[in-house]
């Protein structure tokens, strides 16, 4: 579903070139919960931001579901986005000034698709009580929790999730952690970016990563 | 509805306070132009308006070069009258002479006019104050402007002492005050019938002929046409006339011309500074709204409609206010009095064509203000939007 190969990427600091990935070979099947981890600075965001077309490689060929992301435009990598993959950020990503309901219901908005889903997918990430409450009327693990139904929103191919639980307390991480479980048992493909070996091992496969590369 | 549209409404309803300000800056923004123009419209009428009305018509056939009257000014006056087009054409005759009242004495302008000519050629009738208008059948009545009978200290009915040089003083009864917003007629000339004033200076010809058209905007046209036809070169148009008023009209449309400008740059101002600060306050919800598959198109949509919407309703609101107050000043217009009784009435208006201008001036304005922090925003990094504060 998801393959990689060679995959570089430099970024410049002035005339230094500072290497992120240094060629990245990796595949990644239909229906996987994979865990990408490593020490800070190995490359695990940036290998996510790739994947997720939200930032550019420098050299190397990505392919997801058989459409090489090399041959899209801006607005086509907006549309894959929109239609294909659900990111969940690190911070409570959601718009303030739109309800819990609104915020999943946005990317079915932007897809021109009815949201009547909305309120089920809230009732899926277990906050269909909260629909009507603004972000900053929900604590940390609920506003992530919407972020997820909203990831949900479009039924993405792949559900991309960049330190999800940093910034939870230990019981709400744990309970993010869980509906991921859930979810993938549903078919999910989720890519997990985390720093925390006991909620890597939580998924179906850990790809480590030190100095831009793979170690396994 | 769609997505720019929905996030457009949301983030200006969640942002009451500051939307409102905005839109009341616009709203002055609007009404400072509208005002102005319309004032300066009004003055523009008082001042040169007025004059041409009463004083010197749509067009006046003078005297040829070195030349005091107008040689045959009635067939004169009979073949202008047969033009088609031409309203009314009256013949005046003029020259200096005292008057004295019990207490005062001064040199003026004397005017004779036919009344019911006269009636058809200017507004003088119009501009009776007290009093009567003159009748063709008068003889030593007269009309005199409000600064003078303030001077003389006399009013309707009172007696007064004309002398022309040397000759007998004559008595005039005065029947009528006018009030016309001229300065000649009002303070430095008096008026009594042709014959009357004929018979006093001695002249045998009209010294002016005043002609109304029913279009004034054709007054070129017919410069042409009555040269043509009365061969006579010295035909004027209001506007030559009127030519040493331009320095003055000029000072008012640059005076008014500076206002809208302002006014237009605080819109713009403004507006960008609302659109810039939010676009700053969001960098990384914008950065977020990308990453989940909105197109820059979209978010530059999103602020541009927020530009949009801000502009539009403090227009609307703008030319609303904007119009009761000219509505209002109508109905009690500005009555100046700059010299002695003299009064002058400006009454503000406004063409529906200036009101377009300037509204759509002031959109345009708020587009411009909003597409530079729109096209910001639109081309927000996503990776550094998203770690941004």
């Amino acid at each position: 579903m998801i393959e990689l190969e060679g995959l570089r990427k430099i970024y410049y600091m002035g005339k230094i070139e500072v290497p992120a990935l240094r060629g990245i070979d990796l595949e990644i099947d239909r229906g996987e919960f994979v865990a990408l981890m490593g020490p800070s600075g190995s490359g695990k965001s940036t290998l996510l931001n790739m994947i997720g077309l939200l930032d550019t490689p420098t050299a190397g060929k990505i392919v997801i579901d058989g459409v090489d992301i090399s041959s899209l435009n801006e607005d086509e990598r907006a549309d894959f986005r929109l239609r294909k993959l659900g990111f969940v950020f690190q911070f409570f990503s959601l718009l303030m000034e739109l309800k819990a309901i609104e915020n999943v219901a946005l990317p079915m908005i932007m897809n021109e698709k009815g949201y009547d889903r909305a309120e089920s997918l809230l009732e899926l990430v277990g906050i269909g009580d909260r629909a009507l409450h603004y972000p900053s009327e929900l604590s940390g693990g609920q506003q992530q929790r919407v972020a997820i139904a909203r990831a949900l929103a479009n039924e993405p191919a792949i559900l991309l999730a960049d330190e999800p639980t940093a910034n939870l307390d230990t019981a709400s991480a744990n309970q993010i952690l869980e509906l991921f479980r859930e979810l993938n048992n549903r078919g999910q493909t989720i890519i997990m970016v985390t720093h925390e070996h006991d909620l890597g091992e939580k998924a179906d496969r850990i790809v480590k990563l030190k100095d831009g590369m793979v170690m396994q | 509805m769609k997505a720019w549209m929905f996030l457009a409404i949301k983030d200006l309803s969640k942002r009451k306070r500051e939307t409102l300000m905005v839109i009341l800056a616009i709203t002055i923004g609007v009404v400072g132009p509208l005002f102005t123009t319309a004032l300066n419209n009004g003055m523009q009428n008082a001042f040169v308006g007025t004059t041409v009305d009463v004083e010197y018509g749509h067009l006046q056939i003078q005297p040829n070069t070195g030349d005091t009257t107008i040689h045959n000014s009635e067939s004169v006056l009979s073949k202008v009258m047969g033009i088609k087009g031409i309203v009314g054409a009256a013949p005046r005759i003029s020259s200096g002479i005292n008057i004295e009242s019990k207490t005062e004495k001064i040199g003026i302008g004397f005017i004779g006019i036919k009344p019911s000519l006269e009636e058809k050629a200017s507004t003088l009738a119009e501009t009776i104050d007290r009093g009567e208008y003159l009748d063709d059948k008068d003889g030593n009545d007269l009309l005199i402007g409000t600064a003078v009978a303030e001077i003389l200290k006399v009013d309707v009915g009172d007696t007064v002492l004309l002398q022309y040089r040397d000759r007998p003083k004559e008595k005039f009864r005065i029947k009528g005050v006018i009030s016309t917003g001229s300065f000649m007629l009002d303070r430095y000339a008096i008026i009594a019938n042709y014959d009357t004033v004929k018979r006093i200076v001695d002249e045998d010809e009209a010294n002016l002929i005043v002609i109304r058209l029913e279009n004034h905007e054709e007054s070129k046209r017919f410069k042409t046409l009555i040269q043509k036809e009365t061969t006579l070169p010295n035909v004027k148009t209001w506007q030559e006339l009127s030519a040493g008023m331009a320095s003055m009209i000029e000072t008012f449309n640059s005076i008014s011309l500076q206002t809208s400008a302002i006014s237009v740059f605080v819109a713009a101002i403004a507006i960008s500074l609302i659109i810039y600060t939010t676009v700053k306050n969001k960098t990384r919800e914008i950065g977020v709204l990308k990453a989940i598959g909105g197109r820059g198109s979209m978010i530059l949509k999103i602020y541009l409609a927020e530009a949009l919407f801000i502009g539009m309703i403090g227009i609307t609101l703008g030319t609303f206010i904007g119009l009761f107050l000219v509505n209002g000043m109508q109905q009690n217009p500005i009555v100046t009095e700059p010299e002695y009784g003299m009064k002058l009435i400006i009454t503000p208006w406004i063409s529906m064509n200036s009101v377009v201008a300037t509204d759509l001036a002031i959109l345009l304005t708020c587009i411009i203000g909003g597409i530079y922090p729109a096209i910001i925003a639109a081309k927000t990094n996503i990776i550094k939007a998203i770690w941004s504060g």
